[in-house]
């Protein structure tokens, strides 16, 4: 169905020659009726050939000023003369805009306001536009009136982080405009002929329900007419990724149960001994090393108690579960930074795992039971004798069952992976990122069917002290880091917006605080590397490592350090 | 923001003219009440004589054919020598005048045509008038004619003019009196009672000036009464002009006395205006103030 402008439209070049002819008519008009014409009459004549040359608005504005002029002449012939005009001069605009006119004649007619003052008569063809303009945009209304908008949500579930599809349909007969809102902002307009058919999509803030408000503004082309539909409501449930591969881990773990042995599962405490360079040493500060890193971090209240001592070694973390424990110091005294790797078996931790480990493989360990004897670190955790350590709940030891036979170890064959995640994040979204990454990364081992690949994770846990080392296959540390998911409660520290931004450091020729901190960091990263050491010999590994944006600059500092070492890095 | 902001100062553009084009329009259409004023519509004003189709002037003595106009002069100042000079010449190359207005100014028009004049007081009549004892009718001995005063006053006058000759042209009737000792509208004993001279002519060649000693007589009080004299005074096909030099110095007045014209708002205002809105709806168009 054409619009009425459109079946117009072929007639505006005659539009144009008939305004022409009027306003050349009105002084002869003035003659013919009033038997003379004022000098106005023939100056009015003046612009006429304007219509034939200037743009549409032009030859609305001249014929709508001519018309008011007229009008003032106060001779009742002039003003049919005046509200012809005036009529074809919006006649024009309305066949030739393809652009929204509504406003523009109702500001030029209001603009002529001061002249309706002085001459009351020049009302009579402003008064006629707005007539017609009138009817015109109720005829527009009748058509805009049977519009149709349809919505549609691509899927009603989506992952955090990841924006939520819909599919906007609008109907209208013939030409017209649309503009999709969201919470009352324009998204998306344009010009559409009968059908309009539109992918939108919107991002979800938070897990869990997200909804959206949407609505749709179709219009005459001319703005003469507009309909608003809805306001409609989008629904969309938010998961995280992370539950996704939780269940693809679980079900590749009962596909591998029968390669499944206990992980070793530790916390290491990283204690870096920082000797000052210029008499004052920074060790942390708030939000930079205590909150975010794994080693110890001091406010700055204490740094300024602690700005006069020559030395100052970074307070040890307390812990709770610290029960057995192996030290390792470095004896260099010539070196500026320094370090001690504590580790500790999170007792909680061994329980939750066993446990988990309990629902895929049977507890067969075979062989004829010998005794016990006491825990040493490395010591598989199933093989703790509970209720033997708790009787001696009050010393620091537990006791482990001896088997005439162990169980063949099942590690090995595979190569080694050696993977540092802190999963310090400031908000759900990266903490779901982090954490899908580090599942991935396990998950493709046993994609290539290398289930016995050794892996050793050291995981910082957001607002815990320390790192977990969990060690073993893939499958073994996949049901440990499973535990750990799902028992311990993983939560982002904050809900901040971060943004990755592009700065170079020159390492080593920091001065004052940020100089402190590079050194406390490089302290740290020979820790870890001695941690490392400890547990996989002197081979030098692949480590990948995953950390938040936020931390960027530790883990520059703590790659750097891994790999002057010897190690290769791998950044995820 | 920058499309925003270019918006705005477009929409201040237009609504500053808009404003500015409103102020002009009720400047020029809102009544002003000047005493004596073309376009005052108040007791006092000259509207309905306007409206009868008179023109005015506000230098009415230049390139005005004397032999083909009636100039009424009404004033609520006195009249310069200078102005006199012009007028005196006006009535001798042919022109007919009319005089008449606030007692200051027909004092200072008869002594300066070397008159002796002294203010005896307003004249009331309560018998030979038109509702009010103010609105004196008084009888044209030349011509026959009756002519409604709008608060006459009397002078007693002494001497004989340097130019041309003082004739008395209408007396008030025997029942008027002048409310000189007490002005208190009525009689009282010992205020001069009897017929008292209004309306002066002086006849200088071929002109004459006709002085009215009354605050009106074409104002739009009275000149429905006097419409027959103002036809006897512009009998020959003379054009009514109406003087109003007097509001020169007066800017708002003289405002409006260029931009209206006897018809109503002079199209020449609306062209101006016109085409300054044109320029800056125009304008505001083309940068994109308004979709």
């Amino acid at each position: 169905m054409s619009t009425l402008a459109e079946a117009l439209s072929k007639y505006s070049t005659p539009l144009r020659l008939l305004l022409l002819v009027v306003l050349l008519a009105t002084p002869l008009g003035e003659v013919f009726f009033n038997k003379s014409a004022s000098l106005y009459a023939y100056i009015l004549v003046l612009p006429a050939p304007l219509v034939l040359l200037t743009n549409t608005l032009l030859v609305f504005l001249l014929s709508l000023a001519t018309s008011v002029i007229t009008a003032s002449l106060n001779s009742p012939v002039l003003l049919v003369f005046s509200a012809i005009t005036a009529l074809l001069g919006f006649l024009v605009l309305y066949t030739e805009s393809s652009t929204s006119i509504l406003s523009r004649v109702l500001v030029s007619l209001a603009a002529f306001t001061p002249l309706y003052i002085l001459t009351p008569l020049s009302l009579v063809p402003a008064t006629l536009v707005l007539a017609v303009l009138l009817g015109l945009s109720a005829r527009e209304y009748l058509r805009v009136g049977r519009s149709r908008v349809d919505v549609f949500l691509e899927s009603k579930v989506t992952y955090l982080g990841e924006p939520a599809r819909y599919r906007v349909v609008v109907t209208c007969p013939g030409l017209f405009k649309y503009t999709v809102l969201e919470d009352g902002k324009s998204v998306i307009s344009g010009l559409a002929r009968s059908r309009a058919s539109l992918d939108l999509s919107f991002s979800c803030k938070h897990l869990g329900v997200n909804e959206k408000s949407t609505s749709v503004l179709v219009e005459d082309v001319r703005g003469l007419a507009k309909i608003t539909h809805g306001p409609y409501t989008l629904s969309v449930r938010v998961v995280a990724r992370l539950k996704r591969l939780l269940k693809q881990a679980e079900k590749l773990i009962e596909e591998y149960a029968s390669y499944l042995s206990t992980p070793r599962v530790l916390k290491v405490i990283l204690t870096p001994t920082v000797t000052l360079r210029a008499e004052k040493s920074v060790l942390g500060g708030a939000g930079l090393v205590g909150a975010g890193g794994f080693g110890a971090g001091i406010s700055g209240a204490d740094l300024r108690e602690m700005e006069s001592k020559e030395s100052q070694r970074a307070p040890k973390l307390e812990t709770r579960a610290s029960e057995v424990q192996v030290e390792v110091k470095d004896s260099s005294t010539e070196t500026s930074e320094s370090s001690a790797v504590k580790w500790v078996v999170p007792k909680v931790l061994l329980l939750e795992v066993e446990e988990s480990l309990s629902r895929y493989v049977s507890r067969d360990f075979g062989g004829e039971y010998m005794g016990t004897r006491e825990y040493v670190p490395g010591d598989n955790p199933r093989t703790i004798h509970w209720k033997k350590s708790l009787r001696k709940e009050l010393s620091d030891d537990y006791c482990v069952k001896i088997y005439a036979r162990e169980r063949e170890s099942s590690s090995g064959g595979g190569g080694v992976r050696v993977i540092l995640a802190d999963l310090t994040a400031v908000n759900p979204v990266e903490l779901d990122l982090m954490l899908s990454a580090l599942y991935s990364e396990l998950l493709s081992e046993l994609s290539t069917e290398k289930p016995l690949t050794e892996v050793h994770l050291f995981i910082k846990i957001p607002g815990e002290e320390g790192l977990l080392y969990i060690s073993g296959g893939v499958v073994d540390a996949l049901v440990a880091l499973n535990t750990i998911t799902r028992k311990q409660g993983l939560r982002a520290l904050y809900n901040y917006e971060t943004w990755r931004r592009s700065r170079i450091i020159e390492l080593g020729g920091s001065t004052g605080f940020i100089g402190d901190l590079e050194m406390y960091y490089r302290a740290l990263g020979l820790s870890l590397i001695k941690a490392i050491e400890s547990k996989i010999g002197r081979r030098k590994a692949t480590v990948q490592v995953i950390h938040s944006n936020a931390l960027a600059y530790k883990y520059a500092i703590i790659t750097n350090v891994l790999k002057d070492s010897g190690f290769t890095v791998l950044k995820l | 923001m920058l499309l925003r902001r270019r918006r705005s100062s477009l929409l201040a553009v237009y609504l500053v003219v808009l404003t500015a084009l409103l102020a002009i329009s009720l400047i020029v259409v809102l009544p002003v009440d000047y005493d004596y004023y073309a376009l005052s519509t108040s007791e006092k004003g000259h509207r309905n004589l306007v409206e009868h189709g008179a023109s005015w002037s506000t230098s009415p003595l230049r390139g005005v054919d004397a032999n083909k106009t009636l100039l009424v002069v009404a004033r609520r100042t006195p009249i310069s020598s200078s102005e006199l000079e012009e007028l005196v010449d006006f009535t001798s190359r042919g022109g007919v005048v009319v005089a008449y207005g606030s007692r200051e100014f027909t004092e200072s028009l008869l002594r300066g045509l070397g008159l002796s004049v002294v203010y005896w007081g307003l004249v009331l009549d309560p018998v030979f008038s038109e509702n009010s004892p103010r609105r004196v009718l008084v009888e044209l001995s030349e011509r026959n004619t009756s002519v409604t005063l709008n608060t006459p006053y009397v002078f007693n006058i002494t001497g004989t003019p340097s130019r041309g000759e003082l004739e008395h042209a209408a007396y008030t009737s025997i029942f008027s009196f002048v409310d000189g000792i007490v002005e208190n509208g009525v009689y009282d004993i010992g205020e001069p009672i009897g017929e008292f001279p209004v309306i002066y002519t002086l006849r200088v060649n071929s002109g004459v000036l006709v002085v009215v000693c009354a605050q009106g007589v074409f104002t739009n009080s009275v000149l429905r009464e006097n419409s027959e004299w103002l036809k006897l005074l512009a009998s020959g096909g003379r054009s009514i002009v109406l003087d109003q030099s007097e509001f020169e110095s007066n800017i708002l007045a003289y405002f409006k006395l260029l931009v209206v014209t006897p018809r109503g708002v002079s199209p020449l205002l609306v062209l101006v205006l016109s085409v300054v809105i044109i320029v800056v709806l125009y304008y505001v168009y083309s940068r994109g103030g308004i979709e």
